[in-house]
């Protein structure tokens, strides 16, 4: 029996998805935060990282793979009990709430500062609720269509970024491994948290059309993104002197500024209004995990009324609340600590509790 | 009365010529024409519309054999007549419909059977060039407003046998005749199905024209885009057709329905496939250009004007900024201004005979774009977008996708006056959204791009050579997808 | 649902939305001048352009004392005719006697602080007081901002100066393994004159200059040899007259490699240039003598390279970016030192060019 028969998503839709989420905000800032801690060796744990979210996100398809049409929420209800099961499922709701929240306000504020200066934080907040409820609404599969439209759409900013180089030296980038190993294992923790997205494959595994592809799929979702990673900060440590880098708060920014055509010039401009197209596939999936994880603890079919409520809130709160940059940046590291948690230990758990619980049972069986 | 015309036809001829007259009543054109026929003479009765019927027709092939009859008519079925298509009745329900589509019905005393003849002839245009899709290479026969020689004109491309036709007819008043083609064994009989059911469920007065028929049964009725494609080309039809596609003739009008559709065949011609692969595809590649143009090209001046100074090179800043430097209005009002004058002069020219119409051109090109720069009302390089844009959006071939995308472009304005190209990015985002949501006849209209279907890219951005189409598009949902086989390295 | 977006769409054109920066009511700021004034206090000079027809300039100079550029600016509204805006600078001038004393990298904070602000405006240096740069009349040429921005472009491409932009200047300032340097403009009997190079130290301060004809052979240490480097030598050494020798540079290979022997770095420079003869003023068998012209081209060239590299070993200054290669080959030893220019001024710098000829034209 398959629960969400109407709404499948392909492979394809599936991997540009979790990519989708995973190369969001963090892109932006990722090349300072990895030349604080390991100078211009940072992109060796770029590809630490990459290996060890293919790990952890290979548990996550393994675990899921045992309940094929279960959500993360079914299956902390079928394991966890009703008590218990309910508290992992207010956790991982207020998790995709917490992700959804610090992307939007990143967001507006990346937006504020770049673009547009003198616009109000809730008209902005308006303006982003527009889609993210006409792609919320209408459920998985068009969010998986948006996700691919989105990653043809923006298939020409990677070739963008790449246009510094050129003036940029690779004398930047040497010797490797200057300081040794150490910092390199330190920052891998930044490097890590920023593959954080994959952990929504907890949500839509049951979609996907054909389960088979799954493991390939997340391995190539996680390849596209440490691609798009490396690329933007190995441009990044090629163009800026390593002693600049940790002055710049958002470098890849700061980069595409100096881009001039003889037709158009301040390109970081006209980059990162489409930029919104990327943070949208970060911001929306999350959304929609929030939205989708409330409706089933209600027991509703139709998260129409909840996403309308929780849009509303989102609006009601930017009227209020105006995050200065120092309250983002905690948002952000909250995040990173709850998602820490949530998509590398949690699932190790989760296998290994859910491997042991099914051996006592079929034990029983026998 | 009513009940008269739904019991069945009596054996009287006189009580079936008073059930008509009361029925019919006030209705000059119903010629009751009283016969004796056969040896000995019996009375007949033929009835016809004279505005519906053909004449000669009747007179050579119907009255005058009629007359001459000298062999004895027992019953109704003996009566020959030079008239290949005949059917009999005993309904009144029948008689009346095929009376009114310009048959003649022949009544014989002492007979509850009706002969119907057809004598279809009521006044058509002859078979001319496409007007709205005229086209350079393809065939200059466009449809016209009857649905037999529309038929017709699907048939001489296709004939084989399974192409299925289904009749059906829309409205109480009208009882427009409606006919599906379609190919029955590629075309997926859950979307013909579709169709059926949501023809079945209109109840109007009448059908005027196909793009009535169009809005009654589209999936949703608050998007901008079109969801079926109308044409009036008859080489259109057949290519989606085979494509799979379902065909709706609709009598009385000239152009036809196709449906499922996606985004992206709104933007291919049938000129397409008659040139050579690398022009098509510079040809699609131009109209998709002109698609972005055409939406965006007014909202990127203002936002950069508005918002974004920075991204304009210095010199064609200093050029914008001189040009405006006379004009009084903000860059949106400017915009909106010209692009409503521009809109304006179209809708004028679409109206008028053709030498007036170009007066207004004139008065449009010379008139409002040189005196409105020498006036100092619009800048001269709004004028240049407007122009641009205008041009860009008669590249689109259909003319409906051609009208949505005008019209999203104000509300694309209105974005970026008021968010610069952050409000533009979220417009498209919003375009985007609902498109890839859409859905014509139940397949997406996103396809082949999202949900991609990389096979069907062979004929979206680029026309690929013939010989590598081997398939049907995907998106058409083909019960048999292969077209052709590899004939060719 | 569409209900609900309409209300939305009309709030936000009641609200008119978010302050708009419209072209019209902005001025632009294309140059801003940074100047000594009295009593310590910072002159800012701002040139924007005036579209209106009427008025005669077709753009206006603003001066104002302040104590930062930001704080000048604030100032300057109040005369200006628009807000003004730096997004579209091209040029940011400071007067020589204004970088010697300061530190310039605290007075361009607000360029690079503020993202609205243009990273891709050219860094000059002006040699004498600022307003006789700002006031000085042009009729052949359009508009003072981009007069200066046209002749430092050119110069550039001549190598009779060199070119830094903000985000270049900004990079060289902050990097420990080089110093920033600035092309140098001149006021020439009312004709702006672009040539020379300003060479700031450690300490983003002033402290010399390499003179125009030193400027080609900042750019080849700088590998920036195309499009076409020329020079110009007196062949006394080889033809024993006063004659003169063109030749332009159209390629070149280098390589830079780091040592450190005896306590301080030694730099080996290999450059293989290829030169195109453009001008011979005596008369020199080519055919015959090449190897010979070539070997005393290289010698003359390296005798040039040789007294610059002095020259900023002497100021302390690494413009060229000798660190560069010294942090990446000798990334320890590089590390130990406390200053880099110091450590540089003592460094041993070898230079060995290699000149071949390609071609000498369509005469023999």
């Amino acid at each position: 029996m398959k629960r969400y028969q109407f709404n499948e998503i392909t492979t394809m839709q599936y991997i540009f998805l979790i990519s989708g989420t995973q190369v969001g905000i963090g892109i932006l800032s990722l090349p300072t935060q990895l030349a604080d801690l390991a100078n211009t060796d940072g992109w060796i744990s770029i590809i630490i990282g990459w290996i060890i979210s293919i790990i952890a996100s290979t548990i996550i398809i393994k675990t899921m793979e045992k309940h094929e049409q279960d959500t993360i929420f079914d299956l902390s209800r079928r394991y966890f009990g009703r008590i218990f099961g309910a508290f992992i499922h207010i956790a991982f709701v207020a998790y995709a709430s917490l992700a959804s929240t610090t992307v939007i306000f990143t967001a507006i504020h990346i937006i504020q500062v770049w673009v547009l200066p003198n616009t109000p934080n809730y008209l902005i907040m308006m303006l982003f609720m527009l889609p993210g409820f006409l792609i919320t609404r209408n459920g998985a599969r068009v969010l998986g269509r948006y996700a691919e439209f989105v990653f043809y759409l923006t298939l020409w900013m990677p070739v963008l970024i790449a246009v510094p180089l050129q003036k940029g030296t690779i004398l930047h980038m040497l010797p490797m491994l200057k300081e040794g190993w150490a910092p390199i294992i330190q920052s891998v923790k930044t490097t890590v948290l920023s593959f954080l997205g994959f952990e929504l494959a907890f949500v839509f595994y049951p979609f996907l059309k054909e389960k088979k592809h799954a493991v390939k799929a997340m391995v190539i979702a996680n390849s596209i993104s440490a691609f798009t990673f490396l690329l933007i900060t190995i441009t990044c440590f090629i163009f800026f002197s390593p002693d600049e880098i940790p002055s710049l708060i958002w470098p890849t920014l700061s980069l595409l500024k100096t881009i001039e055509f003889s037709f158009i010039e301040r390109f970081e401009v006209i980059f990162l209004s489409f930029y919104l197209f990327v943070m949208s596939t970060t911001g929306i999936p999350y959304i929609f995990t929030t939205v989708f994880g409330i409706s089933q603890l209600i027991g509703k079919k139709d998260h129409t009324i909840i996403l309308l409520v929780v849009v509303c809130i989102f609006i009601f709160t930017s009227f209020l609340y105006t995050p200065p940059f120092s309250h983002i940046q905690m948002m952000g590291s909250w995040w990173e600590r709850y998602g820490l948690w949530g998509a590398y230990f949690f699932p190790i758990g989760l296998f290994i509790y859910t491997s042991i619980a099914r051996w006592f049972q079929g034990g029983k069986k026998k | 009365m009513m009940n008269g015309i739904q019991q069945t036809v009596t054996h009287s001829l006189d009580m079936n010529e008073q059930t008509l007259r009361d029925y019919f009543t006030k209705t000059p054109d119903l010629i009751y024409c009283h016969l004796f026929i056969g040896e000995p003479k019996r009375r007949a009765l033929l009835i016809y519309f004279n505005t519906l019927v053909d004449k000669n027709s009747i007179n050579n092939n119907i009255i005058d054999p009629l007359l001459f009859e000298t062999r004895q008519i027992h019953t109704i079925a003996d009566i020959q007549l030079p008239i290949g298509s005949k059917s009999y009745t005993t309904k009144w329900e029948h008689v009346i419909q095929r009376v009114f589509q310009g048959e003649t019905a022949l009544f014989l005393d002492g007979d509850d059977h009706v002969l119907l003849l057809d004598t279809q002839g009521w006044p058509q245009r002859a078979i001319a060039e496409p007007q709205i899709e005229s086209s350079l290479k393809g065939s200059h026969q466009g449809f016209i407003e009857t649905c037999e020689k529309n038929i017709a004109l699907i048939r001489r491309y296709l004939p084989h046998q399974q192409l299925k036709i289904e009749e059906t007819t829309v409205g109480r008043r009208g009882h427009t005749p409606i006919s599906i083609l379609y190919l029955e064994d590629v075309a997926h009989p859950e979307v013909v199905q579709e169709l059926k059911d949501r023809i079945e469920q209109i109840d109007v007065d009448t059908i005027i024209n196909t793009g009535e028929l169009m809005q009654h049964i589209e999936d949703n009725p608050f998007s901008p885009f079109p969801q079926f494609l109308l044409t009036e080309r008859p080489d259109a039809a057949v290519s989606n057709l085979l494509q799979g596609r379902i065909v709706i003739v609709v009598d009385r009008s000239p152009s036809v329905m196709i449906g499922p559709m996606t985004f992206i065949t709104f933007f291919q011609t049938v000129d397409d496939y008659s040139t050579r692969w690398m022009i098509a595809s510079f040809l699609r590649l131009l109209r998709l250009l002109a698609f972005f143009m055409a939406i965006f090209l007014p909202s990127t001046y203002i936002a950069a004007l508005s918002f974004h100074y920075e991204i304009i090179p210095l010199n064609l800043l200093l050029t914008v900024g001189e040009s405006r430097e006379r004009v009084p209005l903000p860059p949106l009002l400017e915009a909106i201004l010209m692009e409503l004058a521009i809109e304006m002069l179209r809708e004028a020219g679409l109206r008028l005979p053709a030498p007036i119409g170009q007066t207004v051109g004139i008065v449009g090109g010379v008139v409002i774009g040189q005196a409105a720069v020498e006036a100092g009302i619009v800048s001269n390089i709004m004028v240049v977008i407007v122009s641009l844009t205008a041009i860009a959006s008669f590249i689109i071939p259909n003319p409906d996708m051609s009208e949505s995308i005008r019209l999203l472009r104000f509300p694309m304005m209105v974005a970026a006056s008021l968010f610069g190209l952050v409000g533009m990015v979220i417009g498209f985002m919003l375009i985007i959204g609902h498109l890839i949501s859409l859905e014509s006849l139940g397949t997406p209209a996103g396809s082949p791009f999202a949900p991609a279907r990389l096979r069907d890219w062979k004929d979206t951005l680029l026309r690929f050579p013939l010989w590598m189409m081997r398939t049907r598009p995907l998106s058409a949902r083909p019960t048999q997808l292969r077209r052709q086989k590899k004939f060719r390295k | 649902m569409k209900k609900c977006m309409y209300v939305i769409l009309c709030f936000f054109i009641a609200t008119g939305c978010g302050i708009r920066t419209q072209l019209d009511e902005l001025t632009l700021v294309l140059t801003v001048g940074l100047d000594e004034g009295k009593d310590g206090n910072l002159l800012v000079y701002s040139i924007s352009p005036v579209f209106n027809k009427e008025s005669k300039n077709i753009y206006e100079v603003i001066r104002t004392v302040g104590m930062t550029p930001r704080n000048g600016r604030s100032k300057a509204n109040a005369f200006a005719s628009g807000k003004i805006v730096g997004g579209k600078a091209q040029n940011i001038i400071v007067s020589k006697t204004f970088a010697k004393n300061h530190d310039m990298f605290s007075y361009l904070d607000v360029f690079f602080r503020d993202p609205k602000n243009s990273t891709t405006a050219n860094f000059i240096v002006f040699d004498g007081p600022l307003k006789d740069l700002m006031y000085v009349r042009l009729d052949d040429k359009p508009r003072l901002s981009v007069a200066i921005r046209d002749v430092i472009l050119t110069a550039h491409a001549n190598k009779q100066t060199t070119k830094i932009n903000m985000l270049d200047f900004r990079r060289s300032s902050l990097d420990r393994a080089q110093t920033p340097f600035a092309p140098i403009l001149k006021v020439h009997k009312g004709d702006l004159v672009a040539g020379g190079i300003a060479l700031f130290n450690r300490q983003r301060k002033y402290v010399g200059s390499l003179s125009q004809k030193e400027s080609p052979y900042f750019a080849i240490l700088k590998k920036n040899v195309k499009p076409a480097t020329s020079l110009t030598f007196q062949t006394k050494e080889l033809t024993k007259q006063k004659e003169y020798v063109s030749i332009s540079i159209e390629h070149g290979d280098f390589s830079y490699k780091p040592s450190f022997r005896n306590g301080a770095f030694h730099f080996d420079v290999h450059m293989k240039l290829g030169v195109i003869v453009t001008e011979l003023t005596t008369y020199i068998d080519m055919k015959k003598e090449k190897k010979k012209v070539e070997k005393w081209l290289a010698k003359e060239i390296q005798k040039q390279l040789e007294s610059i590299v002095k020259k900023m070993q002497k100021y302390e200054v690494d413009p060229v970016g000798f660190g560069l290669y010294a942090r990446a080959y000798e990334y320890k030893l590089f590390q130990k030192q406390k200053s880099w220019p110091k450590a540089f001024a003592k460094a041993k710098i070898n230079i060995h060019p290699t000149v071949e000829i390609i071609s000498y034209g369509v005469l023999q």
